[in-house]
């Protein structure tokens, strides 16, 4: 798996940041502490070594910077004993279990429909971040949340892909719609009682935030019939409701001068997902927990 | 005093059953401690209207319902809101089994096809947990108009929703039932679930792009909100089966979300002396198939 620096995390709000840069002066959200927890699965043990050697978490760390947290927030990538693990309250875990089931459904270079294996593992990568990140940020606000969590949580995943401007939108937004469609399965009886949504109303949950945000960028996925017009009617209107919803809930617990220099900063570069370049370092083999604040 | 007539809230929808099916009921007189029922007045700015059916097939459904005064009814239960403009709701032929909120009207609409087809699909024996079938078509008309009653909330009190809208109207519809209580809530909340449980059918792919929830999904929600709230009284649910365990073990924090998005974003608009007027009240009567009078 290659998260060859997915450095990282977006930018808010901000739909065309202008002369980005990388995040190296950005300090780190003090308030949040990261770790990397070592596998006892063997099997997990070159996921780990990759997200730890690729400073996945530091960035997070730089990216949430703007966020006004009242308690300390740990971030941990761990072992889960399953690919997900629902999130009441607590440290946010991102599972290796999850991670390497998103290289496994990449594609080897490119889908069919044209999704790099590059861009398939950035987008479902950034999509789980972001989503367990403002589950814990809602109980950490204590925001206040209508709808079922686990949408709310990949609704603001999703408003938050589409502040990186176009290109990186896309590139996004396309890897997390792949991800779902590629672990797409029938669902039946008591499936129906899990808190998060079918794997296909996720799919076209973030299609719709796309074409609602930017019809323009996103209008072929209703001229491709990948979204009924149906649903892409209301998208606008649920876009809006989504922005709305951050601006009133969670904007005043931004800090406006971080986030202006978070806006400024290149999130996820072009070779993001893609093989390591030539000379790289290798990974880390530290045991033991690796926290930091 | 209120005249007896006008005190049952839903009381109206017990009707609905009486034409359907003979289940012995042999109370023909008020309820004990009726008379001892608080005055509740109307929300002034909710204003309602039975449109005559254009179809016949609907005679019935209407006639019932008009002479319950369930919209009457409905103006009392709502009376703890204040809602800044006048809400109109109208009972109405549809051409289809639907219901809904217009936004520009400021109108919320009520089909008689979704109270026949909720009648046709009630049971005719009683279900788990003595779920009798008034009650399985008492809890759905309810859950339907306030499912409604919620869009129409979310968007006279400019509420922000940052999940799907869908299913934030159904969680203000089951938050409505408990806040009035455990027996308004153990009649009306296991109907729902049950209601859409039996409307489920298998969904094509593309059917997932709905805003709704698939039934079972708003089913098991519905009864994940009822156990959330009151868990020894629906303790049955998890016994029997209807609601997983594994779904089960969230839904106390799921409540609490609702409790605190209704709390937050509805709350400052609700008027506690009423609503803690309202909570002593009964609003089902023990028999509810019998006429009112």
């Amino acid at each position: 798996m290659v998260y060859a620096g997915v450095s990282g995390f977006v930018v808010l709000l901000s739909a065309a940041p202008v002369a980005p840069v990388f995040g190296q002066d950005l300090a780190a959200n003090s308030q949040v502490v990261i770790g990397y927890v070592p596998p006892t699965n063997p099997a997990l043990e070159t996921v780990y070594q990759q997200v730890k050697a690729r400073g996945i978490l530091e960035e997070l760390q730089q990216f949430l910077s703007p966020l006004k947290l009242p308690h300390k927030l740990t971030v941990q990538t761990g072992q889960c004993g399953a690919t997900y693990l629902p999130y009441e309250h607590g440290p946010v875990i991102i599972c290796y279990e999850y991670l390497d089931q998103i290289e496994r459904l990449a594609p080897a270079t490119v889908s069919s429909d044209g999704v790099t294996r590059a861009n398939a593992i950035t987008g479902a990568f950034v999509q789980v971040a972001l989503h367990n990140v403002a589950e814990a940020v809602f109980n950490e606000l204590q925001v206040p949340i209508w709808g079922r969590e686990e949408d709310a949580a990949d609704k603001i995943a999703g408003l938050i892909m589409m502040q990186f401007g176009t290109d990186v939108a896309l590139r996004v937004l396309t890897g997390t719609t792949y991800f779902f469609q590629a672990s797409s399965h029938t669902w039946t009886g008591v499936d129906f009682s899990d808190e998060r949504g079918t794997e296909d109303q996720r799919f076209y949950n973030y299609l719709c935030i796309a074409y609602g945000g930017d019809p323009k960028t996103f209008g072929y996925v209703v001229t491709n019939n990948l979204l009924p017009k149906s649903r892409a009617d209301q998208c606008a209107h649920e876009y809006s409701e989504l922005v709305y919803a951050f601006n009133t809930t969670i904007m005043p617990s931004v800090d406006p001068v971080l986030l202006a220099k978070v806006r400024a900063t290149e999130w996820v570069r072009p070779n993001d997902g893609g093989p390591p370049p030539p000379g790289a370092a290798p990974p880390t083999t530290t045991d033991g927990t690796d926290a930091k604040n | 005093m209120p005249k007896t007539k006008a005190i049952w809230l839903f009381a109206a929808v017990l009707s609905l059953a009486a034409g359907a099916v003979a289940i012995a009921q042999t109370n023909t007189q008020p309820a004990a401690g009726q008379s001892s029922q608080p005055h509740i007045p109307k929300n002034p700015n909710i204003v309602i209207s039975y449109e005559p059916p254009t179809n016949p097939l609907y005679q019935e459904v209407y006639n019932d319902l008009k002479a319950r005064h369930v919209l009457e009814e409905l103006q009392h239960f709502l009376a703890f809101i204040h809602y800044p403009r006048p809400l109109s709701v109208k009972l109405t032929t549809c051409g289809e089994a639907n219901s809904w909120y217009d936004s520009h009207l400021q109108g919320v609409e009520l089909c008689y096809e979704i109270v026949d087809w909720i009648r046709r699909v009630a049971p005719t024996q009683p279900q788990v947990g003595n779920l009798t079938r008034e009650d399985a078509i008492v809890g759905p008309v309810v859950q339907v108009i306030l499912h409604e009653f919620g869009h129409a909330t979310f968007d006279q009190l400019e509420v922000p929703i940052a999940g799907r809208e869908e299913d934030a109207a159904d969680q203000f519809s089951a938050y409505m039932m408990l806040l009035a209580g455990k027996d308004m809530a153990h009649r009306t909340l296991p109907g729902a679930g049950y209601f859409w449980a039996a409307t489920n059918s298998p969904y094509s792919r593309i059917e997932y792009s709905d805003v709704h929830g698939e039934p079972l999904q708003r089913s098991y929600n519905l009864l994940c909100m009822a156990y959330g709230a009151y868990p020894d009284e629906f303790q049955y649910l998890v016994d029997s089966e209807l609601l997983p365990k594994a779904r089960a073990a969230l839904c106390a924090h799921d409540y609490k979300l609702v409790a605190r998005a209704f709390d937050k974003t509805v709350g400052p608009h609700v008027d506690q002396d009423m609503l803690k007027l309202e909570q002593t009240r009964q609003w089902l009567r023990p028999n509810e198939l019998q006429p009112l009078e």
